[in-house]
């Protein structure tokens, strides 16, 4: 069996159809890709964010609902004592230092 | 390009490199086109196919194991998806009653007969889709049962026997078409 007439048939088909991909389709796919390549990573940021916001508000919530009064209770009391005052000023040191760390880590880490 | 280059080009597309895909679109767009254009006959539709099909295989290219050459992987893409299409035309194709009894010899023999290249090319037309892909695929393309499967999603041994019956076919519509 050679299939000779229907080689040839399908030959000649093929040759018929005179149609081909235009020159600018390379770059018209790399542009589709880029464009749906930034969706993908915008949509992502959108649920991290909308992800961490609601743990963070179920978390606030349960630590309200549950400590609420005593840490408010707490609070008072260190307001009212001017020996916990003086240990703010640390705190907000702490705080600001632990924040520039956690910013510049991230800076450098993202770059890699 | 080597199957072993290939793997490496993907692995630095997946590193970042984004830019390098343009190689694969560049040196495999147009074999991808005359796949899906010889069942999608209409240049704006085949384009879009073919570009949904690139697109596709480069979401997916983290898994993309390398158990076929690059470029059958985004045949197999492009063809699921220009079958899905056709599907949802509703495109109507001939029926034949294959079971009708028809000798190996009497089919060779028509399938070989060159005064029958224009009636061959009509019945072709009439044939499915995925009939059409395979005989192209092995006729026209010269390629081997393995990659025609892995495209068409056969096991090996299924790709010889649809032939076998695609091959009846063709000589039953010839038949058919000779009566009207």
């Amino acid at each position: 069996m050679t299939d000779r007439a229907l080689h040839e048939a399908l030959r000649q088909q093929s040759e018929q159809k005179t149609m081909h991909l235009p020159s600018n389709f390379a770059f018209n796919t790399m542009r589709r890709i880029e464009k749906e390549q930034q969706a993908h990573e915008w949509r992502e940021k959108v649920v991290a964010t909308i992800t961490i916001v609601a743990f963070c508000l179920l978390g606030l919530g349960t630590m309200i609902i549950f400590y609420g009064e005593a840490l408010l209770r707490g609070f008072k009391s260190m307001i009212q004592q001017q020996e916990s005052i003086s240990l703010l000023p640390g705190m907000a040191f702490c705080f600001l230092f632990l924040a520039t760390l956690n910013f510049l880590l991230r800076r450098h880490y993202a770059k890699e | 390009m080597h199957p072993a280059d290939e793997k490496q080009l993907i692995a630095r597309i997946l590193d970042g490199h984004a830019e390098e895909y343009g190689y694969f679109l560049t040196h495999y767009g147009e074999e991808v086109f005359q796949l899906v254009v010889r069942l999608v006959p209409v240049q704006q539709d085949a384009e879009e196919l073919v570009q949904d099909a690139f697109v596709r295989a480069y979401d997916k290219l983290d898994t993309y194991t390398g158990e076929a050459s690059f470029l059958t992987w985004v045949c197999h893409i492009a063809y699921n998806l220009t079958i899905s299409w056709l599907r949802k035309q509703k495109m109507k194709y001939t029926s034949i009653d294959e079971r009708m009894d028809v000798s190996d010899a009497d089919v060779d023999q028509l399938l070989d007969d060159d005064s029958r290249i224009q009636q061959l090319k009509e019945a072709c037309t009439q044939l499915k889709p995925e009939e059409q892909t395979l005989i192209n695929l092995f006729y026209y393309n010269d390629m081997p049962m393995r990659d025609i499967a892995y495209i068409l999603g056969l096991e090996q041994g299924n790709v010889a026997t649809r032939l076998y019956r695609i091959r009846k076919k063709l000589y039953l519509i010839i038949k058919r078409m000779e009566k009207l």
